[in-house]
Order: C-alpha cells, then sequence, then structure tokens
C-alpha cells in the first residue's frame, strides 16, 4: 500500500506533477526509494536553506531604521543646498562696493582739501589776556 | 500605496525570498543585506506597484536580477551552478567522507545541467518555493517550469544511476 503511493509519487515527483507536501513525504520517507532518488533527497536535506526565525519582523525593524536614516540624510543635505543656494542669492543681492582706484582717491582728496583751502591759509594772531592750569583766554585776530 | 500596504504585500515576501537570495549570494548576512536594499528599491517604487498586475512576481524578478547585478560587480565565483554547499555534519568520519563524495558528485550533476532546468531544480528542491514564485522569477509559463523541472530530475536520476552502477562496477 505504502509501496504504491511512494511509487505513484516518485512519477508524479519525475513528471514535475507533485506538491511541495508530496515531495516533502518522498524526501522524509527514503523506504522504498530508488538509491539515485535517496542520493538526492540526502542532498536537498542536507543542503536546504532555511529562512530565520522572524526574519520578516527583525528584517522590518532594521528596514525601518535605514529608510529613517536615508530620510535624516536626504533632508540634510537639502537642508545644506538651501543654505548655500541661501547664501548665494544674499551675495548676488548686494554686491561689494567697488573700491575706488588710486586716481580716484586723489581727487576726491584735492576736491576735499579744496574745500577747507581758505581756512587753512589762514594766520591767526593769538594774544593771551589770561593763562592757568585749566584754562586759557585768548584773542584773535585775522591778518 | 501605503506603508501597511508595502508592508503586508510587499515586504511580507522576504521570508519567501531568502532561501534563492541566500543561495545567490553565498551567506546568510549577504542575503539580509540584499533583502534590504531590494525592499528599499521596491519602496522608492511603491507609487508605481500600486496598479501591477503581479506584484509576486515582480518582487521576485526584483531580487533575481538584484543579486545577478551584485554577482556581476562583485566578480564572484559563480561557478558550479552558483549555489554553495555547506559542509556536511556527520557523526562520524567514514560517513562524512562518504556524504562529501555524493555531495561532489551531485554537485557536478546539477552543475552540468541546462541553465534553466539548473535554476529550476534548485528552487524547487533546495529552496522549496511554489510552481507560481518560479514562473514569477524566471518569468516563465507554469507549464514551461514544470517540463523544465520534469527534464531535470530525469537528468540527475540517470546521471546518479550511472554513477552507482560505476562504483558496483
Amino acid at each position: 500500500m505504502k509501496k504504491d503511493k511512494t511509487e505513484r509519487l516518485i512519477k508524479k515527483y519525475k513528471e514535475g506533477q507533485s506538491t511541495l507536501s508530496e515531495e516533502q513525504f518522498l524526501f522524509d520517507s527514503t523506504e522504498n526509494l530508488e538509491p539515485s532518488l535517496e542520493a538526492w533527497s540526502t542532498f536537498v536535506k542536507n543542503n536546504k536553506t532555511e529562512t530565520p526565525k522572524d526574519f520578516n519582523e527583525l528584517l522590518w525593524e532594521s528596514f525601518q531604521n535605514k529608510k529613517n536614516r536615508k530620510r535624516k540624510l536626504f533632508v540634510g543635505i537639502m537642508s545644506a543646498a538651501a543654505s548655500v543656494i541661501l547664501l548665494i542669492s544674499l551675495l548676488l543681492a548686494n554686491p561689494k562696493q567697488e573700491e575706488l582706484n588710486y586716481s580716484e582717491k586723489e581727487t576726491l582728496l584735492n576736491l576735499a582739501r579744496d574745500m577747507v583751502h581758505n581756512t587753512d591759509s589762514a594766520k591767526i594772531e593769538e594774544s593771551i589776556i589770561y593763562e592757568n592750569e585749566i584754562v586759557i583766554i585768548y584773542t584773535t585776530k585775522e591778518k | 500605496m501605503n506603508k501597511t500596504d508595502f508592508r503586508l504585500k510587499v515586504f511580507s515576501l522576504s521570508e519567501r525570498l531568502f532561501p534563492m537570495v541566500s543561495r545567490m549570494l553565498g551567506s546568510r548576512a549577504n542575503a539580509e543585506d540584499a533583502i534590504q536594499d531590494i525592499m528599499m528599491k521596491l519602496w522608492e517604487k511603491r507609487k508605481l506597484m500600486e496598479e501591477h498586475p503581479n506584484i509576486q512576481g515582480l518582487v521576485f524578478s526584483t531580487a533575481r536580477n538584484h543579486c545577478i547585478d551584485i554577482l556581476r560587480k562583485k566578480t564572484l565565483d559563480i561557478n558550479d551552478s552558483s549555489f554553495q554547499l555547506e559542509i556536511l555534519k556527520s557523526e562520524n568520519g567514514r560517513e562524512e567522507l562518504e556524504w562529501k563524495e555524493l555531495n561532489i558528485i551531485i554537485k557536478k550533476i546539477v552543475a552540468s545541467l541546462p541553465e534553466q532546468q539548473r535554476e529550476v531544480i534548485i528552487m524547487r528542491d533546495l529552496d522549496g518555493y511554489e510552481f507560481i514564485e518560479i514562473a514569477a522569477t524566471m518569468q516563465l509559463k507554469i507549464e514551461h517550469v514544470r517540463v523544465l523541472l520534469s527534464r531535470a530530475r530525469k537528468l540527475v536520476s540517470v546521471q546518479l544511476e550511472k554513477t552507482y552502477n560505476y562504483e558496483k562496477g
């Protein structure tokens, strides 16, 4: 009875028509298996990749952390970029006043000197009336 | 697609991806990192995924392509059908030696299979995937997957029989 079932399953297995649970049953019941299939089932059992327990939950936690880190990094980069843009626009809006060259400075100084030229050249005669440590009283007379 | 939908429809497939990704990349740590990256890629495409007719298929094929990209970049040795074997544990030295020998033989047989047959038999027998998942990953029809699997199983069986007959003399 069991032999018949196994033979039927082997046929289905070789035709690619068996289900995963039937295949599991076949690999678990090594009795009545032909040597090649027995060797294959041993190979499969020893090399099957087992998914770690609670894999989805553990991975979801680290996925969340990674997603948040990535978002923080994005926000950081965007803030830095915004700051740079702001600085550039401020510089463009208020350009630094151009420095005057020497000839322009000279012209301005001459102009200023001309404005005070009269007082500068006037000679003033002072005669002291009273003087102590704190006050000096004097009279002036322009020549 | 919001976060809850994404977790339910997409992220929940991480467990199913693990055997394939782990086998392709050769270690659990690599597999975990890769699945996270795959999920990050899919998360960024979540708006497009909302109307996708076959989300499961998309997730599986994205994962497979991602692994292939990693392998190409790292130029890892992907000979021997791109799956790695662990050293077998057994109770005594003789058995261990026999198992090692058997594994080497089977590994060679599997490596000699045509590419699609090899991929299908590994995904089904070692990774334990459903036909629908294999079909989605390899972008084939289920019937085609069954045919490839049947051929692969028969070839492996014939080759193993030959080995046993040779050993018997």
